[in-house]
């Protein structure tokens, strides 16, 4: 049986970071009809699953501010999950929470609920950070929920943390790095802070405001973030993901590998290896549909052979491991090196054709045991590179 | 028909002051058309014309009329093309007329177009009957511009007519002007055939359609005619009147106005200036004044897709059919890969031709930088006829260069004068004089490299005098010119689509100026692009494109992918429609930008 991941969005949040596109809304009363809606949507998919044939192996509450609801809400959705749909014995079930809503800490709670893995929203440890990005919580409280998790029992915790902010020096990032392998968390996810369209981030910056870190230093920050992390014995296994091993994120990689996801909730999407469908990024369309008794999706589309190439490529190329050529060759019918041959040989080979070339060390992408994959100074350039394979596949 | 009762006439007007209106009006008013035939400005047949407002290529038609005394008389009107590039086909439609309307606009006054072919009919003895148009304007100076034209043409002020084409005052007076000012033809019926051509188009089905005026004998069908410019003899298959269609008749006898079929293929075969004479009792002598057309300006035209190369062949070959001014040759670029070098009279034919080829044709275009025809003395004495910078030899091998001059007038309020002059002196101007027409106005006279005018030369005089000014220009002569090829290389390697030939002085500027521009028009590589300006082996500019050094996507999770993947294609798209040249990309507005440097 095809094991799917399985995501349920949460879409309350006390307050909006002001870098964040996520859907979510600050006015919390419909949680209890959310919860209800949600409930049926369960129900809907249980009685005509389109998802047929799959177990889900992982289980991820995301947001938008998961931690909002409480251990009982949490295990009660469970329970609905595991009585509607198969899942496997070892089922992985991550809740995403933030530090500002743990100041009763629910940890023993959520863990008696059935969740076994907690990524804490961490961002920085650095107060000014979290200021700037109009996080709700300070460092210490960061900290301290770390502390008190991994105290009550959580043995898979992860954390976030964002660089590249305006203003940030090497030497800040290079400290929120220390900080966050003294808490030995078995996971961090780093991330560039990405100024997403819409968001009063990316106004601000527009205005003039505030001022983007510069390309140059963000790549430092990259680079010097993968290398103490590694050196921390994280091994680096997507391009923002670094895991103690055996902690890697079972749910995203369901994500970079392809695999079929049901998502529930406002906004979440769908995929189920032919067909992606996502549903209304609103809470009160969302209940309207459930409602009167249809699912609330707001579209769809079919996923060509053309556009299945794309993803794999996008997505296989995300993580450090790269695509698998043989998996590449079945999906798609034909041979992914033979088809972008040129590209990998110019990005194989760029140090002595291109005097210009700023790896004049390293190759951009490389084969290693059947996978095309990034090489480090590759990962720095996968928007471009990903550019010039899907080129090459027309 | 009589030639007492025929008139031959043709209106000289600027661009805007009412031309074609005032033509559909005496087509109206001679009942030539109903009411349910007029579109706006009939004469103007091509979108484009309708568009700009303008005439491009002229157009001839002949309206009956029944005078006041009781006589019905043909008048033929020919119209003539207003704008400075076509200037010798205005001389040829004027040669074929004995009288001319001069419109001048109420509120605008004299402009230096009208001007130049108010002499030119002046030239060739032709009544000139002026008319103030658009009379019933807020802003009319009716008594300011009777003034100007007394000065200008020395008549009388009462035999100035007064009109508004669009509100339809003052068209009578002008139609019994014409029968009893402008003069009949006088030509002898019996004498060996002359006939002046000065409009020619083409028809898929008949071939070339030559419009002529016979001077001297008569044409009909079935006559072995004698071209005295190609030297072709070919049989006339059809003669007759131009309507709004053709009306066959037996003959076209002298005075008369009208097509001639001939079986000639294309508009080449029936050039605008040469004289028909029968084969077999032939004239002695042509009729005066016929010139070749020589393309002024060229410039590369290059499909922006490869595949679309012949399409653009075939375009080219049928716009020619129908513009014998229009020169194409295949040329190849590294750059830009298969195209042609066409030639063009001036800028505004041009830009009509690429307006047609995208528009009519659906053809994407890159264009090079225009340039005009530079004449090479080498080392060795050879002279070499040079309209491609790529053909310029090396600096070390040129003796000499030498580049068209032009004279040119350029009428403008006395206000503007000096702004005039600044833009002049900086586009290497020669100022011969002045003339002043009245208080308020002056007509500037100047000399000038045509390659100084033929960019926006133009545009930047009408700016500088709130479009006051107006231009004329005709060639003069080859002067040596102290000019230079300038490339532009990427990482060493020169692109030929973006070389010019420009005068020395100017070539720091310009090269200056290109590579600030493609450093912000080529997006960031992988590498470093640097992007120079070079004359010979000396770098006179230089721009760098730093390398991207970090373009990753943060995340994507399963709400991303959809929107990642399209992304991913949104650009993908954008990147086919760039050109490869070595290892950079360049995105095609790169080569187009260069001509708005």
């Amino acid at each position: 049986m095809t094991k799917a991941a399985l995501y349920i969005h949460v879409p309350f949040c006390k307050h909006k970071c002001n870098y964040c596109d996520f859907y979510s809304i600050t006015d919390q009363s419909p949680k209890l009809k959310y919860i209800n809606a949600l409930q049926k949507e369960i129900k809907l998919y249980e009685k005509n699953p389109p998802f047929g044939g799959f177990s889900f192996s992982t289980l991820y509450f995301g947001g938008g501010t998961p931690s909002l609801l409480s251990p009982r809400q949490v295990e009660k959705i469970i329970s609905l999950i595991r009585n509607a749909f198969p899942v496997t014995k070892d089922i992985e079930i991550s809740l995403e929470a933030n530090p500002g809503t743990l100041e009763s800490s629910p940890f023993k709670d959520y863990l008696n609920a059935g969740i076994n893995r907690l990524t804490i929203g961490t961002q920085s440890f650095n107060d000014r950070d979290l200021k700037f990005l109009t996080r709700i919580h300070s460092a210490a409280q960061a900290e301290k929920a770390i502390l008190s998790a991994q105290k009550a029992g959580f043995q898979n915790i992860g954390i976030d943390l964002i660089f590249a902010l305006p203003g940030q020096t090497l030497r800040d990032w290079e400290n929120n790095l220390r900080k966050a392998i003294r808490l030995k968390p078995q996971h961090i996810s780093m991330y560039g802070l990405t100024f997403e369209e819409g968001t009063p981030l990316t106004i601000s910056l527009r205005l003039g405001k505030v001022e983007k870190c510069s390309e140059e230093l963000e790549r430092q920050m990259y680079l010097l973030g993968k290398q103490f992390l590694q050196d921390a014995g994280y091994e680096h296994y997507e391009i923002s993901s670094f895991a103690l091993p055996g902690f890697r994120s079972r749910h995203n990689q369901k994500y970079w590998d392809d695999s079929p996801y049901l998502g529930l909730g406002p906004s979440a999407h769908s995929y189920n290896g032919r067909r992606r469908q996502w549903n209304v990024a609103d809470v009160s369309k969302y209940l309207q549909h459930l409602d009167k008794g249809n699912l609330p999706i707001e579209n769809e589309e079919e996923i060509s052979q053309d556009h299945r190439k794309l993803e794999l490529l996008l997505l296989g190329l995300r993580r450090v491991e790269g695509i698998n050529l043989k998996h590449w060759q079945k999906q798609t019918g034909c041979s992914l090196t033979d088809q972008s041959k040129k590209v990998i040989e110019k990005m194989g080979g760029l140090a002595k054709t291109a005097p210009f070339s700023p790896s004049s060390k390293g190759r951009l992408l490389t084969i290693k045991n059947g996978h095309l994959c990034l090489t480090r100074e590759g990962l720095l350039l996968y928007d471009t590179i990903c550019m010039e394979l899907a080129e090459a596949l027309d | 028909m009589d030639q007492e009762f025929i008139r031959n006439f043709c209106i000289i007007a600027h661009i805007d002051h009412g031309k074609s209106t005032l033509a559909d009006r005496l087509l109206e008013e001679t009942g030539t058309l109903n009411k349910n035939e007029m579109k706006d400005q009939v004469l103007d047949s091509m979108d484009l014309e309708r568009e700009r407002g303008i005439t491009i290529k002229m157009h001839a038609i002949t309206m009956e009329y029944k005078a006041a005394d009781h006589h019905n008389y043909l008048l033929n009107l020919i119209d003539t093309p207003g704008h400075v590039d076509f200037n010798y086909e205005v001389s040829r439609s004027l040669a074929a007329c004995e009288g001319a309307l001069l419109i001048v606009d109420a509120a605008q006054g004299i402009e230096a177009q009208t001007v130049t072919n108010l002499y030119l009919a002046i030239e060739s003895d032709l009544e000139i009957i002026p008319v103030i148009n658009k009379i019933d304007l807020p802003s009319a100076q009716v008594d300011l511009v009777k003034n100007q034209i007394v000065e200008m043409i020395g008549c009388k002020e009462e035999d100035i007519l007064l009109a508004s084409a669009k509100a339809g005052i003052g068209i009578k007076e002008i139609l019994s002007a014409i029968i009893k000012r402008v003069p009949p033809p006088n030509g002898e019926a019996d004498a060996p055939l002359r006939a002046l051509i000065f409009d020619s188009m083409f028809n898929s089905y008949r071939g070339a359609l030559a419009y002529v005026r016979v001077f001297e004998g008569a044409l009909y069908a079935g006559q072995q005619i004698h071209f005295f410019s190609t030297g072709k003899t070919l049989e006339v298959q059809e003669v007759g009147f131009l309507r709004l269609q053709q009306i066959p008749q037996k003959v076209l006898s002298a005075g008369e106005v009208g097509y001639v079929i001939s079986g000639a293929k294309e508009v080449k075969d029936t050039k605008v200036g040469d004289t028909i004479t029968s084969a077999d009792h032939p004239a002695t002598e042509p009729l005066p004044g016929y010139r070749d057309v020589k393309s002024m300006v060229y410039s590369g035209l290059f499909p922006s897709d490869a595949e679309k190369y012949e399409d653009l062949r075939a375009a080219l070959a049928k716009l020619k059919l129908n513009d014998s001014a229009l020169f194409y040759e295949p040329e190849t670029s590294i750059a830009l890969g298969f195209g042609f070098r066409c030639g063009f009279l001036g800028l505004l034919h041009m830009e009509i031709i690429q307006e047609r080829l995208e528009r009519e044709y659906q053809l994407d275009l890159v264009t090079t930088v225009p340039n005009v025809e530079f004449h090479v003395i080498t080392n060795r004495g050879e002279k070499l006829v040079v309209d491609n910078p790529a053909h310029l030899p090396p600096a070390g091998d040129i003796a000499r260069v030498d580049e068209p001059y032009i004279t040119s007038s350029i009428l403008t309020p006395t206000e503007y004068i000096g702004n005039i002059m600044s833009l002049a002196m900086e586009r290497r101007g020669v100022y011969l004089n002045t003339e002043y027409i009245d208080e308020t106005r002056a007509n500037l006279h100047y000399e000038f490299p045509l390659a100084e005018v033929i960019f926006d030369f133009y545009d930047r005089l009408k700016s500088l005098t709130r479009g006051y000014a107006s231009f004329d220009y005709e060639f003069l002569c080859y002067r040596e010119g102290n000019v230079v090829r300038l490339d532009i290389l990427l990482n060493g390697d020169p692109v030929d689509a973006l070389s010019v030939i420009v005068h020395k002085d100017k070539a720091y500027e310009w090269g200056r100026k290109v590579c600030d521009k493609l450093r912000d028009l080529i997006p960031r590589q992988m590498f470093q692009v640097a992007i120079q300006a070079a004359i010979g082996g000396k770098i006179i500019a230089r721009e760098t494109i730093k390398p991207l050094r970090k373009n990753v996507t943060a995340k994507c999770y399963g709400g991303d992918i959809s929107r990642k993947r399209k992304l991913l294609e949104k650009q993908k798209e954008g990147k086919k429609r760039m050109k490869q040249l070595g290892k950079v990309e360049v995105p095609q507005e790169a080569f187009l930008a260069v001509l708005k440097v």
